[in-house]
């Protein structure tokens, strides 16, 4: 079956957002392990919220990546978050 | 658009913050860049001229008016080049003092040095930079990469300077309600004379085997490593201040992912209450610590000062690294900067603030840290209260400040030691008074024949018997008889009420009196000259010697047993020490069932001296009694301090060599014409701290001249074979600094009660323990350098609004002070109410110290802070030396509410008033605190502002903080007034 328009864009954003979640997590990085369990921090926390937002647009809270259970929950909050509604 | 923006709630904290502090480099941050030194200086000019023209912030200044603060336009900052003079350059640049209201707040020095070496020094007011905005004005300036900010910082300033919102305020404020922002910090044993942010610092180090454990063990909990700190701190912190839930700080930015090339200030601190439940296990403690964090870095847009009326006692910071100029200042009392190294260890950069913390206590502070990471990386399924705060070289150290070398103890009976100092010296008189003197061999013979009567009575070794007798040498002779002939004696003061000493012959199970037996029935009297013939019986050095009775603060007398041996590790601990010998004259001054008396009687006869009784009526006349000193040319005198405040100081005739006290807590001021009549060289003063159930003495100080001026005299080190450990609730030992419960062991701890096995057990610890210690109901600590303080009675603790309060504790804090010489606390309640239950503070100081209430409350928690501190020229004393609290005069800062204010004293005072009474809506006396009428800081910053504005242009708002009535503030400001 051809894959459509926005199917294709959701699989490149995955595809990134686990590439994104690896290069600051470890490459060996479980993408099903919470971002903390993953051995992150408030540092790393940060770094990838930056790296999320020159890749996507998407100005994510930095508590809420790291309060991220896995990659499924950043993903939920790149396409819940609005371009333009940070936090603070 | 608009020349002027808001400050930021974040900048308005730090703004006010700052002007708080005393240390003009406290908000400065800085970092240095070693430079080539052909760099293109006009280039670095072009750079920074092009940084500060795309943020305003880098040219802007702060200006205040009752709106709130504004950023309006200032001086453009330049470059300045200069030749470095001295290896202390970078340093003077860095702590150059930058001025707020008057702007730029950044400075950018390129420094050039003699050996053609060059420095860039880039020095910004924390108001206008973070760490990351550092770093980027760096590598503008440096390697011309200008940032690309998605937002700028004016535009977050705008849109984030909002009221905050009441509910969500309230909601913080609920979550820090029974936490303690102000948990003590007397553990720090602080210079309260440095500077109020004068600072220091400390390291603590982290292998890499601990760290990454700790790294790991967090992760698999949830929980990142900064939560695993901060909940380790918290655990140390609540250890060292019996709080509860301390209140750590912690630093977070809400620099979002747009601005991570913004140059600006966006760092906040919040506060975490972490409550450190010792029942659950490490894991627990840290999971639910990570929550309390997350939740506080959720409400970082909230400024702190509306959430809480509190800075923060310890602020723990995470760190990417870096290196940054310690400029000597030290915002909050303890803050804790944590990176990771390359190692894969972690180091912690402590700074402190030196009037809170000495250096030893913050080095110690860091290792505690250590341990209880370390506890966490071995379990976390440790339990909190199993986990150790003290490194074991710290807790060995700790324990052995509270041991001193043992002195060998004879294994003899007193009785055998007497018989030997018959033998050396049969003819010397033991024993004068009223009715003659005895010659040791005299005594021994007459002491004999008793003994043998009272075996004829029937007294069976190991038995009690009474001795009431008066203060003559026949009480000498008594009290040895008894002990001759196997048994303990039951001293029984004639002076004392019938229905008392029934008590304690009934108790006692005494059959026999030596005296008077007048309203003590079933007792055998056997009079003092009998003399029988049976055979004694020997007696074993751990038999009982005697028994006296405490009264104790509640319930019935207890009979305390103590034996030869402990009697004699008393005179082996002491004797070599003080010299004691066949020349000393002792008086036995105390009544025998009063146990100071134990040391007068055979601290004299075991080691040879001549002991003067003295006459019941004597002990209350001091003019006699200073005669008898002077007559019987004593030697050795034993005084309580209220007795010896009576005594008159005479005309410095007295041979007294060693004067010993005893008995109760010594305010040394009393010493003052003693020492200036007889100098070191000529007697020795001693204080000695004990307790009737450890035998008499427990510690000994020597008082100098210092002592006698700083008011109440520490009670110094443990003798030698004595244990005093200062434990906390649970038994576990407290460093240096923290205050915890006395508990006494080795030679000197008694059998216990007398037929009181369940409270023996409950005091002394179990029978079979091998090492028993009693708990002394007594609370101390221990300075760092090994003498200990003695802090009064548990029992004696008041509440206040629901606080465990010590006054003793208080005054100590006070007398830390260099500036106080002698101080009382009082505490003071309208009627019955509890409730309203307020400490008085009264000092008596070598110059005016109107800031003494100030600094009490930058160390003490708010509970512990004095009502009023009210400086008086002396403390009025009771006819028996103790003071007397009855003629204190009333405190300074009470205001009587029901009286207008009285009319101000000048025109200074007059216009300070005014503008006082505008802003607060209310009518204010001169003595009316600010604080206490409902300012906080930013009517504080207001207050300033409105003060400069009507033509005091020199005020600071630490002024206000400090000088906190019209009264004072319009003193200061009289100085300066236009």
């Amino acid at each position: 079956m051809p894959i459509e328009g926005d199917a294709i864009v959701a699989l490149d954003r995955d595809e990134l957002l686990l590439d994104l979640w690896r290069e600051v997590l470890g490459p060996a990085t479980d993408p099903a392990v919470g971002f903390i369990e993953a051995g992150g921090d408030s540092f790393k926390a940060v770094l990838l919220a930056t790296r999320v937002f020159e890749a996507t647009g998407r100005d994510l809270d930095y508590l809420d990546v790291l309060q991220a259970d896995g990659l499924d929950a950043l993903r939920l909050l790149v396409t819940g978050a609005e371009p333009a509604g940070p936090r603070g | 658009m608009s020349d002027r923006w808001p400050l930021t709630p974040n900048q308005t904290e730090l703004y006010v913050a700052d002007q708080n502090a005393d240390h003009v480099a406290t908000y400065h941050a800085a970092s240095v860049h070693r430079v080539p030194a052909d760099l293109d200086a006009a280039e670095l000019s072009r750079r920074l001229a092009a940084m500060v023209a795309a943020n305003p912030l880098l040219a802007a200044r702060v200006a205040f008016d009752a709106e709130g603060g504004h950023w309006v336009p200032a001086r453009q900052p330049v470059l300045h080049v200069r030749s470095a003079a001295g290896p202390d350059a970078v340093r003077r640049e860095c702590s150059r003092p930058f001025a707020p209201h008057r702007g730029p707040l950044l400075r950018a020095v390129l420094l050039r040095h003699p050996d053609r070496a060059a420095e860039l020094v880039l020095v910004a007011h924390h108001l206008v930079t973070d760490e990351r905005s550092t770093e980027l004005m760096a590598r503008w300036l440096l390697d011309g990469q200008r940032p690309e900010p998605v937002e700028g910082y004016r535009a977050w300033a705008e849109r984030v300077s909002v009221p905050p919102d009441p509910a969500r305020v309230a909601a913080v404020r609920e979550s820090l309600r029974d936490a303690d922002p102000d948990f003590s910090l007397e553990w720090g044993q602080g210079d309260p004379g440095a500077g109020r942010t004068s600072g220091d610092r400390a390291d603590l180090r982290l292998p890499a085997r601990t760290w990454q454990a700790v790294r790991r063990n967090a992760a698999a909990l949830g929980v990142t490593p900064h939560s695993a700190v901060l909940a380790a701190a918290a655990v140390v912190l609540a250890r060292n201040s019996g709080a509860r839930a301390p209140v750590l700080g912690t630093n977070v930015s809400r620099r979002s992912a747009r601005h991570a090339d913004t140059i600006g200030y966006f760092g906040a601190t919040v506060a975490v209450p972490i409550p450190v439940d010792e029942d659950v296990d490490l894991a627990t403690l840290l999971r639910g610590a990570h929550e309390r964090c997350l939740a506080s870095y959720r409400t970082a847009d909230l400024p702190l000062s509306a959430v809480s009326a509190h800075a923060p006692r310890c602020v723990v910071v995470p760190r990417a690294g870096g290196t940054d100029v310690d400029l000597g200042a030290a915002q909050f009392p303890l803050t804790l900067y944590v990176a990771d190294e390359p190692d894969g260890g972690a180091h912690g950069l402590l700074r402190f603030q030196t009037a809170v913390l000495r250096r030893a206590a913050a080095e110690r502070f860091c290792r505690q840290l250590a341990v209880v990471l370390r506890a966490f990386a071995d379990d976390p399924g440790t339990p909190v209260h199993a986990v150790p705060t003290m490194a074991e070289p710290d807790l060995a150290a700790t324990l052995a400040l509270g041991r001193s070398q043992p002195r060998a103890v004879p294994a003899a009976t007193i009785p055998e030691l007497f018989a030997a100092r018959v033998r050396s010296g049969p003819d010397r008189v033991a024993v004068t008074g009223e009715g003659g003197s005895l010659t040791y061999a005299e005594l021994d013979d007459r002491a004999t024949g008793l003994a043998r009567a009272l075996v004829g009575a029937g007294v069976a070794p190991g038995d009690r018997v009474g001795v009431r007798l008066d203060r003559d040498p026949r009480l000498v002779v008594a009290l040895l008889a008894v002990l001759k002939a196997g048994a303990a004696y039951v001293p029984l003061d004639p002076g004392h009420p019938a229905g008392r000493t029934a008590f304690a012959v009934s108790d006692s199970g005494v059959r026999v009196v030596i005296g008077d037996t007048a309203g003590v029935p079933g007792a055998t009297a056997v009079p003092v000259d009998s003399r029988g013939v049976a055979e004694l019986p020997g007696s074993r050095h751990t038999d009982p010697a005697y028994v006296v009775y405490t009264s104790g603060s509640t319930g019935r007398p207890k009979g305390v047993v103590a034996t030869h041996r402990n009697v004699v590790a008393l005179l082996a601990a002491t004797s070599e020490e003080f010299g004691l010998g066949p020349d000393d004259v002792w008086t036995l001054f105390h009544s025998p069932a009063f146990d100071f008396s134990v040391w007068e009687l055979w601290g004299c006869l075991l080691t040879g001296g001549r002991l003067v009784v003295v006459p019941h009526w004597t002990a209350r006349d001091p003019a006699a009694f200073h005669d008898l000193l002077a007559r019987e040319r004593v030697t050795v005198l034993n005084q309580t301090p209220s007795a010896f405040a009576q005594l008159p100081p005479g005309p410095g005739d007295l041979s007294v060599r060693l004067l010993v006290f005893g008995g109760e807590a010594l305010d040394a001021r009393v010493l003052l014409p003693w020492l200036d009549a007889y100098p070191r060289r000529r007697c020795r003063v001693v204080n000695m701290y004990g307790i009737t159930e450890t035998t008499v003495h427990c510690t000994w100080h020597d008082v100098t001249r210092a002592d006698a001026l700083a008011g109440p005299a520490p009670v110094g080190r443990p003798l030698p074979g004595w244990e005093l450990h200062v434990l906390d609730g649970r038994g576990r030992p407290v460093p240096p600094g923290v205050a915890g419960e006395l508990h006494v062991g080795g030679s000197g701890v008694t059998l216990g009660y007398l037929g009181r096995p369940g409270l023996t057990a409950a005091r002394f610890g179990p029978a079979d323990a091998g090492a028993r210690r009693y708990r002394s109901g007594d609370r101390g600590r221990y300075l760092e350098d090994g003498r200990l303080l003695h802090l009064g009675r548990l029992d004696e603790q008041v509440k206040i609004r629901g606080h465990r309060v010590e006054p003793g504790e208080v005054r100590f804090a006070l007398l830390a002070d260099p500036r106080v010489t002698a101080a009382a606390v009082v505490v003071r309640r309208s009627g019955d109410d509890t409730a309203t239950a307020r400490l008085d503070a009264y000092a008596v100081t070598t110059r005016p110290a109107p800031d003494l209430r100030a600094s009490l409350a930058a160390r003490l928690p708010d509970y512990l802070v004095p009502a009023t501190v009210t400086e008086v020229d002396a403390l009025p004393l009771t006819a028996n030396g103790k003071l007397d609290p009855d003629r204190l005069p009333p405190p300074r800062a009470a205001a009587s509410a029901a009286a207008p204010p009285p009319p101000p004293s000048d025109a200074v005072e007059a216009r300070v008033r005014q503008i006082w009474e505008r802003l607060m809506g209310t009518a204010v006396g001169p003595d009316d605190n600010f604080f206490e009428l409902g300012g906080n800081s930013l009517l504080a910053v207001r207050l300033n502002t409105a003060l400069r504005e009507s033509g005091f242009d020199s005020v600071q708002l630490r002024d206000i903080f400090r000088h906190s009535t019209v009264r004072r503030l319009a003193r200061v400001l009289r100085r300066s007034a236009p």
